[in-house]
């Protein structure tokens, strides 16, 4: 009786003893996944004595977020950590957590290197065995912060910019009918009457105050850009020769631009010229005591955190050693308006619109400063790209002129037709304009000694172009001659002669004007493949 | 004798179209047969004196200038639409381009510019500032603007950026199927293809996204 009662016993304890071995196996296994859990967690966790605030344990998150070892942080509180003293903060912000179970906050807080950083922080009073403690998650929100500042600021310039953009649209009507009405009294008076000099004036005014809303467009983005390939290091080296004419004896000018060969970025030349010349101007009233300016053209370093890579970028700095700027003026430096210069000097607008420029050009800004130690501006651009590089030619600032030389035009499409003439007429050609290929032989025949350049489509209705520029050739017709193509994609190259040029549509008038002034003047370069085949 | 040259002027601002009318008037070869402040005054006008220019400013209330072109091109085809802006907009230009004016002047040229345009095109040809010959792309469809910003709202069609033009200035629908001449229905498809192609849902959004693309003034 009493055995079989002990073997049962011994039965049950056994059975016990494994549940127990199981329940403790169980329970070494969620330890090791919880632990497993906090310390490889991707955000940083801190576990927290509720009544001091004393770090009790922390995951390698928070070690890399604090920059302490963690033996470092577990002497610490979290008001420690905290940017200035904040211990109510603390209590604050841990009541708000338990109350509200696990309501997010924000604060900020320090790396052991002094740099603040905004966290997000969520959490909740939890039963650790013994007794209770704050378990906190930790997110850094410094760069989500960051960004949203910015969308604010570009919120506001972008308002401000609008509101200008319509006072431009409202002050240029009334200019444009002041100037009008000027025009038109100067023509009543005769030509040396006392009042035509201050009319003239008044002109003067009227273009000023057109310079003015220009200024007014750039700031808010609505002035068109003309781009260009621009080599920087020529650009940077001419603005500095412009700017050191007006620079006191007391600043000396230093310009790097050792570590480049050579940069070209896509851009409007004069734009660019303007955001050195305000940067240096800016220097320049930095320094009333004399100083040193410097310019220094460089590579763009990789990886500048948010926005896009500016891997291959090229960075140009303006520098002085002058009175330097508190934050809480950094912070407002590229707003539209704000300024610390005295009104007779300054319109608030110089840095908006430098930054407003390099934005259009797809780069960024940015400001180093110091109170007493100078201030660096930076500006990061994108290098040209190879087809903004191959489309150079569309500024008509490079266009050159002919001499009145006269060119038959044969295309049907009249909207086209008109727009090619326009441009040729622009640069000084004299344009015969013909519908069709029947027209175009007529036309030659008529006045066969006056044209120096044939342009016609190939396509055109009656005769196409190429049947009638060999008709042309079969009667002794020696000029160069150009055939454009939009529908053709043949390769024509072994039906034309020396003389002729096939050039593919699309292309730009820009195009049209520089190929034409090479046939012309005898300098015609196959150097655009993508628009222009030549016999092979 | 030779007929004088017949011009419609179309401008929201009395100032600059009084002045342009006392301007244009002095011109022997050219004689004014109707000053207007909107689009739609602008096509009564042309429909019923077929001028031989019409002088358009762009950015007026109601209906829209490029609206008001294509109508008065399509009913008296004769007419040669030379815009007249404020600004050198690329969505203004692209616009013009499209409907294949044959003159786009800014407000910051002297009116005797006005003058020689306005002779220029009347001699069968176009006239664009040299910045914007420069920049027009002859393609297979025609002439179009290079280098335009690229944006979203390249998605849209013509009749799409107009009504957004109109949203942006804060008409509703029936106010724009009135304006147009098309049914509220046409207009709240042709407003939910627009929205679907630019993924916003928000008229305020959508007029932030107009201002910003220069579709309307501010």
């Amino acid at each position: 009786m009493l055995i079989r009662r002990l073997q049962k016993w011994g039965g049950i304890l056994s059975k016990e003893i494994h549940e127990h071995q199981k329940a403790e196996e169980a329970a070494n296994a969620l330890e090791r996944k919880y632990q497993n859990l906090f310390e490889y967690a991707n955000d940083p966790i801190l576990t927290l004595d509720p009544i001091t605030y004393r770090l009790l344990d922390v995951n390698r998150k928070a070690i890399d977020l604090f920059g302490y070892e963690r033996d470092e942080l577990l002497e610490l509180s979290l008001s420690d950590l905290m940017l200035g003293d904040n211990q109510n903060s603390v209590e604050q912000i841990l009541k708000t957590l338990c109350s509200r179970n696990s309501t997010i906050s924000e604060c900020i807080y320090r790396h052991k290197d002094g740099h603040p950083f905004s966290v997000e922080i969520s959490g909740r009073l939890i039963d650790a065995g013994n007794k209770e403690v704050y378990q906190c998650f930790v997110r850094d929100i410094t760069e989500r912060k960051r960004f949203q500042e910015e969308r604010l600021h570009s919120q506001k310039i972008e308002a401000i910019g609008q509101v200008a953009d319509g006072i431009a649209h409202d002050f240029r009507n009334a200019l444009t009918a002041i100037s009008g009405y000027n025009a038109l009294g100067q023509n009543l008076l005769p030509e040396y009457h006392p009042a035509l000099e201050s009319l003239t004036r008044i002109d003067q005014v009227i273009g000023q105050a057109n310079g003015l809303i220009k200024g007014i467009l750039t700031f808010s983005r609505r002035q068109e850009t003309e781009r260009q390939s621009v080599e920087l290091r020529q650009l940077v080296k001419n603005s500095a020769d412009l700017f050191r004419r007006i620079l006191p004896a007391a600043i000396a000018l230093e310009i790097d631009t050792a570590s480049v060969q050579s940069f070209q970025v896509s851009a409007d030349v004069t734009q660019l010229q303007q955001v050195l010349l305000n940067l240096m101007i800016n220097a320049r009233d930095a320094m009333p005591d004399g100083g040193t300016l410097r310019i220094a053209l460089s590579p763009a370093p990789a990886d500048r955190g948010d926005g896009p890579d500016t891997a291959g970028w090229v960075r140009i700095e303006v520098s002085d050693t002058g009175i330097g700027m508190p934050p809480e003026v950094q912070d407002r430096i590229f707003e539209p308006f704000f300024t610390t210069k005295s009104d007779e000097y300054g319109t608030g607008l110089g840095l908006a619109m430098v930054h407003n420029i390099v934005s259009q050009h797809g780069g960024r800004m940015e400001v180093r400063s110091a109170v007493g130690q100078g201030s660096t501006f930076t500006v990061l651009l994108p290098l040209a790209s190879l087809d903004s590089i191959q489309d150079e030619v569309i500024s008509s600032r490079n266009w050159q002129n002919g001499a009145g030389e006269m060119i038959l035009l044969a295309e049907d499409h009249r909207y086209v037709r008109e727009i090619m003439a326009a441009t040729l007429r622009h640069v000084d050609y004299d344009v015969v304009q013909v519908e069709d290929g029947l027209a175009m032989l007529d036309c030659y025949q008529a006045h066969r000694d006056r044209f120096r350049l044939l342009i016609a489509d190939l396509d055109l209705p009656g005769c196409s172009g190429l049947d009638g520029l060999r008709q042309l050739r079969a009667l002794g017709m020696r000029l160069p001659a150009i055939l454009i193509t939009g529908t053709d994609s043949r390769d024509l190259s072994d039906q034309l002669d020396m003389e002729t040029l096939l050039l593919r549509k699309p292309f730009q008038m820009a195009t049209l004007a520089r190929l034409v002034y090479s046939l012309l003047h005898q300098e015609a370069r196959v150097d655009d493949q993508t628009h222009l085949d030549r016999p092979g | 004798m030779i007929r004088p040259i017949s011009i419609v002027l179309v401008d929201d601002h009395a100032l600059v179209r009084d002045m342009l009318r006392q301007r244009l008037t002095q011109e022997t070869d050219m004689v004014i047969l109707g000053c207007e402040s909107n689009a739609q005054d602008a096509v009564r006008c042309c429909v019923a004196t077929c001028p031989d220019v019409v002088l358009l400013d762009i950015d007026m209330p109601g209906l829209s200038a490029f609206e008001g072109a294509r109508s008065i091109k399509s009913q008296c085809p004769g007419t040669r639409l030379v815009f007249l802006s404020a600004f050198f907009h690329d969505h203004y230009i692209d616009q013009a381009l499209a409907l294949e004016a044959t003159g786009y002047l800014t407000k910051n040229e002297s009116p005797e510019v006005v003058v020689r345009a306005i002779r220029q095109v009347m001699t069968g040809t176009v006239y664009f500032s040299d910045e914007v010959l420069a920049r027009i792309v002859i393609d297979r469809d025609g002439a179009r603007l290079a280098h335009a910003p690229e944006s979203r709202t390249r998605l849209l069609t013509e009749r799409e950026l107009e009504m957004l033009a109109y949203i942006a200035r804060g008409l509703s629908k029936k106010e724009i199927a009135r304006m147009v001449g098309i049914s509220v229905k046409t207009v709240e498809q042709h407003c939910a293809h627009l929205m679907e192609k630019l993924a916003i849902h928000d008229r305020v959004e959508l007029a932030r996204l107009a201002i910003r693309e220069g579709l309307v003034e501010p």
